[in-house]
C-alpha cells in the first residue's frame, strides 16, 4: 500500500517537473524571453537588469535551476500591466474561483447522482430516456455559448440576475449554473452506466434472492460499486472544470483566475499567464493524485492488498 | 399397458409474448440517425464549399448595414438572413466560411491525437514490459491535464494560431486513445491466433497490421466520433478566448466572442454561430453513441 | 395404472418423499436476444418433494438454469415467464405481486449461484452480507445479527468466523466464498434451496467437501434441494431423484438409481454412454453427434429427433408425450415400448 502510494507521488512529482520544464522552455520558444517578460514599454536598462537577474548568460540547466528555486520561494514574476507580483495577484483572486468551482461541482454531483440512479433503475422508460437525452444535450452545449444565452435571457430580457461581475449572491447563479450543467451531463451518464452494470451483476442478483427490497439493492449494493468509477472520473472532471472555468469567468466577467488569464492573454501579459498555467497544472496533478489515493482508500480490494 | 398422455400444451393455453416483443424493439430510432447524418453532411458541405457558397463576402465590412437583426425580426431582411455584426458583415456568410476553419482545425487535432494515441497504445499493449509501463503511466498523468493550458501558453508566447489548437489538443487527446487501445490490444493478444502468429515467427509489423489493426479499428472509430464533439468545443472555446484561430478568420468561437459586448442590443451575433456549434457537437455525440452501440457496446469512455 | 390428471404428466407418487413442496406446471420462459424470441424453457413439468434432493441435468442451453431462476423470478430483463404455474405449497408464485414474491425469497426459497467470484458484493464485508437478510427475515440487528451471522458462518465451516466476519470477499478462496454464499442463502431459514451449479467453478478436490457440506446442511435444516448440474457424478453422489432436460423440456425424470442404471430416454442413454469409462482406457470418447436445436426456431415434433438413433417418422411430426415407467419414473419418447 505504502509502496503504491509512494509510486503515485513520485509520478506526480515527475509530471510536475515536466510541466515546469515545458513552461520554462515555452518562454524561450521565440528566442529571448526578455521580450515576453518585459513588454514593449521596457527600456534598455530594464533589459540589462533582467538579463543579469535571470542569468541568461549561464548554461540552460543553471537557468532552469534558478527558475525552479525562484518559484519555490513564491517568486512568479511581475505582471507587465500592473507591475504587481503575480503571486499576490493569484492569492487575492483565487478565492472567487474556488467559490465558483466548488459550488458548481457540488451542484453537479447533487444532481447527477440521483438522476443517474433514477435513470438506471427505470431503464428504458420515459425518465431514463429523458435523462439520457438531456445529458447528451448538456454535454454538447459549449459552455461559453450557453453562458451567453443565459445572460441574454435571464439578465437582459428578464432582468432576474446580473449580467456579470460579483455583486452579491445573485451573481453566482448564472455562471454557477453554466459550469454545473456542463459537468452534470457527463457525470450523470457515467453514473447511469455504472449503475446499469452494477444492477446486472451477480451480486445484485444474490441480494435480490435474499429478498432485499429494490430500494436497498439500489442504494446499498449497486450504488456503492457504481460510485467507484465516478470517483475515478473526478480527476478528469476537474481538468474539464478548469478548462471550462476560464471560459465561464470570461463570459460572466467573474473576478476569478479565469478572467485574469483571459485579460492577460488579451494584453500579452506573459508572467501572469505563466504563473496561472503553472498553478492550474499543479492543481490538476494534485487533484489526480488525491483521487488516486482516495481510490486506494475506499476500494477494499486495494486497501489490504 | 403404457400410459400415454395428451400433448404437452395445456388445452386453451395462450402465451403472452407482448412484453418480450417490446424489449426487442430497438431504442434508437432510425429517424434520429437519419437526421444526425443529414446535419453532419450539411456541416461537412459547408466546410468544404462554404466559402464559395456564401451569399456575401465574409470579410467586407459594410457599416451602413451594421447590427441588422435576423430576417424574422422587424428591421431584418432576407438579404442578411441571420443578421449582421458590428461591422455590417453578414453573419450567415461568416458562419458558412467559419465552418471550414473550425472543421479543419478540429479534424487535424483529432486525427493527430488519435494517430499518436493509437500507435502508442498498440505498441504498449503489444510489447508489454517497461515500454508499456512507461506509456501507460504517461497516459494516466496526461489524461487529467486540462487541454486549455497548453494552448493558452502557446497563445501568449507565439501568438494565437490554429497550429496551437492542434498541438494542444493532440498533446492531451492521445492519452485517451492510448489507454483504450492498449486495453484492447492486451485482450486481443490473449487470443490464440495472435500468439500462434508470434510463435511462427511472423514479423512483428505484419502481425500488428494484419491481426491487431483490423480489430481495433472499430474502437478507434467509436472513440474518435465520441471525442470529436469535445474537440470542437475546446477549439471554439479557445477561439472565444482569443487563443485559438485568430482573426480575420471567422471561426465560430471567435464570432461568439465578437458578439459578447453587443448581447443587449444584438443578441444574434453571438447566438447564431453558437447554435451551429451546439448542433454540430450534438450531432457528433449522437453519432458517436450510435456507433458505439452498433460496434462496440462495452466501450467505457471516461 | 396411474390415472391421467389435468396436467397430463404422470404424478410422481411412490418413493420415500411424499409431500410435494414445489410443483412446476407447464413452465415456459422465453428470452429476447439478438432481435428474436427464444423458447429457452418450453414446457417444463417437475415436482420437488419435501426433504429430497432433486437434480436437474442437462447440457448448457437446455434451460436448466433459467428454470431455476424462473422459480425465484430472478431471470432478468431479457427473459419473461410467458406461461405455466409454479406452485409452492399451493401458491402460484407467478401470480404474486413483486412485494409478495419478495417475501418468499430468502424466507422460503434460498439461492446459491454458480460463480463464487462474482456473486459477492466486493465492497461490503462478508459478515455484513450474511447479516443483512437476517434483518428483514428474523428482525435481527446490530450485535444480535452479528452473533447469528457468525453462527451461520460456523455452520458452513468457515474457520475463525469471528474475525473473518469483517473480511472482504476477495480475501477468500473460491471454495470459501461458496460457503459464504451458502450462509447468506440459509440466513432466512428457507425450506427450499436452489443450487445452480454451485461446484462447477470449484476445484475438483474442493467440490466433494462442498457437497458434503450441502448434505449436512440439508439434514440439519430440513432442506429440500434442487441441484442443477451437468455432472452425472454429482447426481449419483447427491441426488435422490434426477430430471434430465433437453431443449427446454424435461425428457426424463425418476429416482437416481433407476435413471442412471436403466435410462429410458434416448438422450439420457446417449449422455450416459458418452461418459468416459475409466476402467476401459482404450475406449474412445463417444460423443452425441449433432447439436441441440436453436431456441429461436419453432420445433415440430421431438426436439431430440435429429440426433436420435431410435428416430421414427412420428417423432418428427408430433411432440412426444410422457410415458409412465413405474415407481416415479417417466420419460417422453415415442420409442419407449410397452413393458
Amino acid at each position: 500500500m505504502i509502496r503504491h502510494f509512494s509510486i503515485r507521488v513520485g509520478q506526480a512529482l515527475l509530471a510536475l517537473l515536466v510541466v515546469l520544464l515545458l513552461v520554462f522552455l515555452s518562454s524561450r520558444a521565440t528566442g529571448s524571453p526578455l521580450d515576453l517578460l518585459l513588454g514593449p514599454q521596457a527600456t534598455q536598462a530594464d533589459y540589462a537588469r533582467l538579463e543579469r537577474e535571470l542569468g541568461l548568460d549561464q548554461p540552460i540547466h543553471v537557468q532552469f535551476g534558478r527558475y525552479a528555486v525562484g518559484l519555490a520561494s513564491g517568486d512568479m514574476g511581475k505582471s507587465l500591466r500592473t507591475r504587481e507580483p503575480v503571486a499576490s495577484m493569484i492569492a487575492s483572486t483565487a478565492p472567487a474561483s474556488i467559490v465558483l468551482g466548488t459550488a458548481s461541482l457540488a451542484v453537479a454531483a447533487l444532481l447527477a447522482v440521483p438522476l443517474g440512479v433514477f435513470a438506471a433503475s427505470h431503464r428504458g422508460q420515459l425518465v431514463d430516456r429523458a435523462t439520457t437525452a438531456l445529458s447528451v444535450f448538456w454535454m454538447s452545449m459549449a459552455p461559453f455559448w450557453f453562458g451567453i444565452v443565459l445572460i441574454a435571457v435571464f439578465a437582459v430580457r428578464l432582468r432576474w440576475f446580473p449580467a456579470g461581475g460579483n455583486a452579491g449572491i445573485r451573481s453566482i447563479v448564472l455562471p454557477g449554473l453554466t459550469l454545473a450543467l456542463f459537468a452534470t451531463g457527463g457525470l450523470t451518464r457515467l453514473i447511469r452506466t455504472s449503475m446499469l452494470e452494477a444492477l446486472g451483476s451477480e451480486y445484485v442478483r444474490l441480494a435480490r434472492s435474499t429478498g432485499a427490497s429494490e430500494r436497498r439493492v439500489l442504494w446499498r449494493h449497486a450504488l456503492r460499486n457504481a460510485l467507484l468509477p465516478a470517483v475515478n472520473y473526478l480527476g478528469i472532471l476537474f481538468a474539464l472544470v478548469i478548462t471550462v472555468n476560464a471560459v465561464v469567468e470570461a463570459v460572466f466577467d467573474w473576478p476569478g483566475l479565469g478572467r485574469m488569464v483571459y485579460n492577460a492573454i488579451l494584453s500579452r501579459d506573459f508572467p501572469v499567464v505563466q504563473g496561472l498555467v503553472l498553478l492550474a497544472a499543479t492543481i490538476a496533478i494534485g487533484v489526480n493524485l488525491l483521487v488516486d489515493v482516495v481510490m486506494l482508500g475506499i476500494d477494499p480490494r486495494t486497501r489490504r492488498g | 399397458m403404457v400410459e400415454r398422455a395428451t400433448p404437452t400444451a395445456m388445452p386453451g393455453e395462450t402465451v403472452d409474448l407482448s412484453r418480450l416483443q417490446e424489449r426487442l424493439r430497438s431504442n434508437r430510432g432510425r429517424t434520429t440517425l437519419a437526421v444526425v447524418v443529414a446535419i453532419l453532411g450539411l456541416v461537412l458541405l459547408l466546410g468544404v464549399f462554404g466559402g464559395a457558397l456564401a451569399p456575401h463576402d465574409p470579410f467586407a465590412p459594410s457599416l451602413s448595414d451594421r447590427l441588422t437583426p435576423p430576417f424574422w425580426q422587424s428591421g431584418g431582411s432576407a438579404e442578411f438572413p441571420l443578421g449582421t455584426d458590428s461591422l455590417g458583415r453578414d453573419i450567415l456568410s461568416r458562419i458558412m466560411l467559419g465552418a471550414r476553419s473550425t472543421l479543419v482545425v478540429a479534424t487535424a487535432a483529432l486525427l493527430s491525437g488519435a494517430l499518436i494515441g493509437t500507435i502508442l497504445g498498440m505498441i504498449g499493449g503489444f510489447f508489454g514490459g517497461t515500454i508499456d509501463a512507461f506509456i501507460s503511466r504517461a497516459a494516466d498523468i496526461t489524461i487529467g491535464f486540462p487541454m486549455i493550458l497548453v494552448a493558452l501558453l502557446f497563445a501568449v508566447t507565439v501568438g494565437p494560431r490554429p497550429e496551437n489548437v492542434v498541438i494542444s489538443v493532440a498533446a492531451i487527446l492521445w492519452a485517451r486513445f492510448a489507454r483504450v487501445i492498449r486495453g484492447e490490444v492486451v485482450s486481443l493478444r490473449q487470443r490464440g491466433y495472435v500468439e500462434s502468429a508470434r510463435v511462427s515467427h511472423m514479423p512483428t509489423w505484419w502481425i500488428l497490421l494484419r491481426h491487431i489493426l483490423p480489430n481495433i479499428l472499430s474502437t478507434v472509430l467509436v472513440l474518435a466520433s465520441l471525442q470529436m464533439g469535445w474537440v470542437i468545443i475546446v477549439e471554439a472555446s479557445l477561439s472565444f478566448l482569443g487563443a485559438g484561430i485568430p482573426l480575420p478568420e471567422p471561426a465560430w468561437g471567435a464570432m461568439v466572442a465578437d458578439g459578447r459586448d453587443y448581447i443587449t442590443e444584438a443578441w444574434w451575433i453571438s447566438t447564431m454561430p453558437g447554435v451551429f456549434i451546439v448542433v454540430t457537437v450534438l450531432a457528433l455525440n449522437l453519432l458517436g453513441d450510435w456507433l458505439r452501440d452498433a460496434l462496440d457496446p462495452t466501450l467505457r469512455v471516461s | 395404472m396411474t390415472p391421467p390428471n389435468d396436467q397430463n404428466h404422470a404424478v410422481e407418487e411412490d418413493g420415500p418423499f411424499q409431500d410435494v413442496l414445489l410443483e412446476i406446471r407447464g413452465l415456459r420462459t422465453y428470452v429476447a436476444s439478438s432481435g428474436q424470441i427464444g423458447r429457452a424453457v418450453d414446457g417444463v413439468w417437475l415436482d420437488a418433494h419435501r426433504g429430497e434432493t432433486l437434480g436437474i441435468v442437462g447440457e448448457s442451453g437446455s434451460g436448466k438454469s433459467l428454470t431455476a431462476l424462473s422459480i425465484m423470478r430472478l431471470h432478468g430483463e431479457n427473459a419473461e415467464v410467458v406461461g405455466g404455474q409454479i406452485l409452492y405449497e399451493g401458491t402460484d408464485l407467478l401470480k404474486l405481486s413483486d412485494d409478495q414474491m419478495r417475501a418468499f425469497r430468502g424466507a422460503r426459497i434460498g439461492y446459491i449461484p454458480q460463480d463464487p467470484m462474482s456473486s459477492l458484493n466486493p465492497v461490503i464485508s462478508v459478515g455484513k452480507q450474511i447479516a443483512e437478510p437476517l434483518r428483514w427475515h428474523l428482525g435481527l440487528r446490530g450485535k444480535e445479527a452479528r452473533a447469528r451471522a457468525i453462527e451461520l458462518m460456523e455452520m458452513v465451516h468457515i474457520p475463525e468466523a469471528g474475525t473473518r466476519f469483517d473480511s472482504f470477499p476477495h480475501e477468500f478462496s473460491g471454495g470459501m466464498r461458496q460457503r459464504v454464499v451458502g450462509a447468506i442463502a440459509l440466513g432466512g431459514q428457507p425450506d427450499l434451496l436452489i443450487a445452480d451449479e454451485p461446484t462447477t467453478s470449484l476445484d475438483v478436490t474442493i467440490q466433494s467437501a462442498y457437497l458434503k457440506l450441502l448434505r449436512e446442511l440439508q439434514r440439519k435444516n430440513n432442506l429440500t434441494i434442487i441441484f442443477i448440474t451437468h455432472d452425472f457424478g454429482i447426481v449419483a453422489n447427491l441426488c435422490d431423484r434426477v430430471a434430465v432436460m433437453y431443449a427446454g423440456r424435461v425428457v426424463e425424470v425418476g429416482p437416481t438409481d433407476t435413471v442412471l442404471l436403466s435410462p429410458a430416454h434416448p438422450y439420457t442413454q446417449a449422455l450416459l454412454e458418452a461418459l468416459p469409462d475409466v476402467a476401459e482406457r482404450t475406449q474412445r470418447l463417444k460423443t452425441i453427434g449433432g447439436q441441440p436445436p436453436s431456441i429461436f426456431r419453432d420445433a415440430v415434433g421431438c426436439s431430440f429427433a435429429p440426433r436420435c438413433k431410435f428416430r421414427m417418422d412420428i417423432c418428427e411430426q408430433e411432440d412426444p408425450s410422457d410415458v409412465a415407467l413405474g415407481s416415479n419414473h417417466r420419460a417422453s419418447c415415442f420409442a419407449i415400448g410397452p413393458y
